[in-house]
């Protein structure tokens, strides 16, 4: 018989596989499905083993998949997510293409419905996996995706924040400096109206100095002729 | 108003009041053992200093100005421990002596000043004759307390460009105060007969250039496209005769009148411009070979040569003045003609308090050397430039900053900050009065002549 998880030629009636340590008791594995989101059935066409020798490529399978599981979703983080690689998702990622389909012959030879059965059963676990670690490739990509976009609002709200504050700078520099200028420009008007102030003080007791002296007032502005 | 914020002659470029323009000391490279150069900060202007086997020192100073043309001018000091005396003949053959209590300017005319530490003052034309004369004399008051007072015996008087000696000399007297710790003299005016005074009340009828009352135009308008404009006011007359007088009489002093002897050609300054001419040869083969010293110096243009001494000799070209400027001068006039009817001198200390000194303007009475503030190094204030505070000076500052508003070519550039004793403030306002003093029986006997 066959590991049933890692598809390793074992002993009939062999508890555990002694490859992989895996329970064989029916049941006795929890299939990854568990944690995977409801998916439809795969039909058993597809599921079913047409009789190659080997499963086909990961890769290859999602052409199976129903529509929405197809989309560049599927593959791109299987290629691109970081997560991808970690040794949990690796493992089913790397053994299944690797699993070896018992030899035909005897399988042939051995008849029987059970056997089938276990194959076709094998194949939809092993599909179900696929179909589970692309989703959660997926929405691994996905939360990537919006961890970038996240990001990428973040830097971009720290920009127009940091051009924010520079215009406020900017605009306050330049209160500054016309407050500066309209503080001088009040400066200087009154320092002129001081000068002329002192000028008129000063004119006009020169002219009542005159008027007390002898020879009158001066003469008042006018136009020689 | 038209000033914009600025008092006259400010520069817009530049900030107003209240700024310090303090600039770090540039460090000196060494050329070989015995020269150094000294970069200004503007990287277009230099100084090279040479120390003589005889312990003398030769300066030569290059500076680009804002029309990036170049002057070059230098000195050799000399230092006589003994006497305590600083002596310097610059390229132009002008002398400067700083002694331990005077100090003496012998200007291109061949024209000598002498400032005294007591605030006494003299002058002597080139012919040694003097020109005017102090004293300390002791006036008793009407309530018969004496205090000590200057007196000023004016023997001659410059123009156009000659000492004219006065058929009687002109005594004036100066009362003497302690201001910020220095003996300080202030000119209280004479009053003069009434119609003086009422001819710059009368407007003309016929409008006067400024030759009908023997003053040529030193300067120039800025506003202005005519050379030689005329008035009908007597006040502007009296205000731009100021400005074009005061140029005038700095010019004369700069140079001898053409014909004349002057100290350009004495043989220590053409010595000096030899020197000047051979340093800067050996300064310029120097950085020839020497990559380091051609980077330290920062690519320097180092080859104006002695000969542009003698162009900026002698060059009476008409100072450019605003009409802020003038403005300003006439309205100074005006008070000066009613302090002067008020028999009222005209003090630094009543400016400074008058709420107006940011605007006020100081003319350049006699000349000095002053240090500047914006740039490192010294430069020269000649008879007529005109001069603004830069910042108020302290409660018991000796020295004030100002900024130069328009100046003759061999001066200080306009823009400039220097540092000005406040005794010497003083002796322009002084300076300020008498010229308007002068001006006044100008007017007045261009009046009496018909020409006004």
């Amino acid at each position: 018989m066959f590991c049933t998880h890692c598809g390793k030629s074992i002993e009939a009636d062999t508890r555990f596989c002694p490859h992989c340590g895996n329970s064989q008791a029916a049941g006795a594995s929890a299939p990854p499905q568990a944690a995977a989101p409801p998916m439809p059935a795969m039909p058993p066409a597809a599921a079913a083993p047409a009789g190659p020798a080997r499963f086909a490529p990961p890769q290859a399978q999602p052409a199976a998949m129903p529509p929405g599981m197809q989309a560049p979703t599927m593959q791109a983080p299987m290629m691109q997510a970081p997560m991808m690689q970690a040794p949990m998702m690796q493992a089913p990622m790397m053994q299944a293409p690797t699993m070896q389909m018992p030899p035909a012959a005897p399988a042939a030879a051995g008849g029987g419905m059970g056997k089938p059965a276990l194959w076709g059963g094998l194949g939809a676990v092993v599909l179900a996996l696929v179909g589970g670690v692309g989703y959660w490739g997926w929405s691994q990509k996905t939360a990537g995706d919006e961890l970038a976009r996240k990001a990428a609002a973040d830097e971009e709200s720290r920009k127009v924040a940091m051009a924010q504050t520079e215009q406020r700078l900017a605009a306050e520099e330049q209160k500054r400096l016309a407050a500066e200028k309209a503080a001088a420009d009040a400066e200087i008007a009154a320092a002129k109206v001081l000068l002329d102030k002192h000028i008129a003080a000063e004119e006009s007791a020169a002219q009542a100095q005159a008027a007390a002296r002898p020879g009158g007032l001066l003469p008042p502005p006018t136009v020689k002729r | 108003m038209g000033l914009s914020g600025r008092g006259p002659g400010q520069d817009p470029s530049r900030p107003n009041a209240g700024d310090r323009r303090h600039v770090a000391p540039p460090q000196p490279v060494a050329v070989d053992a015995a020269t150094t150069v000294v970069p200004r900060p503007d990287r277009r202007s230099f100084d090279i200093s040479r120390k003589n086997a005889d312990g003398s020192q030769v300066v030569i100073s290059q500076k680009t100005l804002p029309d990036g043309s170049q002057r070059l001018s230098g000195f050799r000091q000399t230092e006589d421990a003994r006497t305590g005396t600083v002596n310097r003949i610059y390229s132009d053959g002008a002398r400067v002596v700083q002694g331990r209590d005077f100090e003496r300017r012998t200007l291109g005319s061949g024209a000598t000043f002498v400032t005294k530490r007591d605030g006494l003052r003299e002058a002597v034309a080139p012919d040694g004759r003097p020109v005017f004369q102090d004293r300390f004399t002791a006036v008793r008051e009407s309530d018969g307390r004496t205090h000590q007072m200057i007196e000023r015996t004016r023997y001659a008087r410059w123009v156009q460009g000659k000492p004219q000696f006065e058929p009687t000399p002109v005594v004036r007297r100066y009362e003497v105060a302690q201001f910020h710790g220095q003996p300080t003299s202030y000119y209280r005016p004479a009053r003069l007969p009434p119609e003086h005074y009422h001819g710059i009340r009368a407007r003309y009828a016929v409008p006067v250039a400024l030759a009908a009352v023997g003053t040529y135009v030193a300067f120039q308008s800025m506003s202005s496209s005519s050379a030689a404009p005329t008035y009908s006011d007597p006040v502007a007359l009296m205000g731009d005769m100021q400005i074009a007088s005061g140029f005038e009489e700095g010019y004369a002093y700069a140079a001898p009148p053409s014909g004349a002897p002057g100290v350009y050609d004495t043989p220590e300054a053409a010595a000096l411009r030899s020197q000047m001419s051979s340093v800067q040869g050996e300064v310029n083969s120097n950085l020839k070979g020497n990559q380091a010293l051609q980077g330290q110096l920062g690519g320097l243009n180092m080859q104006a040569t002695s000969s542009q001494v003698q162009q900026s000799v002698g060059s009476a070209v008409p100072v450019q003045v605003s009409e802020e400027v003038r403005e300003q001068i006439r309205k100074q006039v005006r008070l000066s003609v009613a302090l002067q009817q008020n028999g009222k001198p005209l003090a630094l200390g009543d400016v400074l308090s008058s709420g107006y000194a940011r605007i006020y303007l100081f003319q350049t009475a006699q000349p000095l050397n002053v240090a500047g503030v914006s740039a490192p190094g010294e430069c020269f204030l000649n008879t007529g430039d005109l001069i603004g505070f830069s910042r108020l000076p302290e409660a018991t500052a000796q020295v004030a900053e100002m900024r130069v508003v328009a100046s003759t070519p061999n001066s200080c550039q306009p823009g400039d900050v220097v540092q000005v004793k406040l005794t010497d403030l003083q002796e322009m306002l002084n300076g300020f009065t008498e010229r308007v003093e002068e001006n006044l029986k100008r007017v007045t006997a261009c009046a009496a002549a018909g020409k006004c």
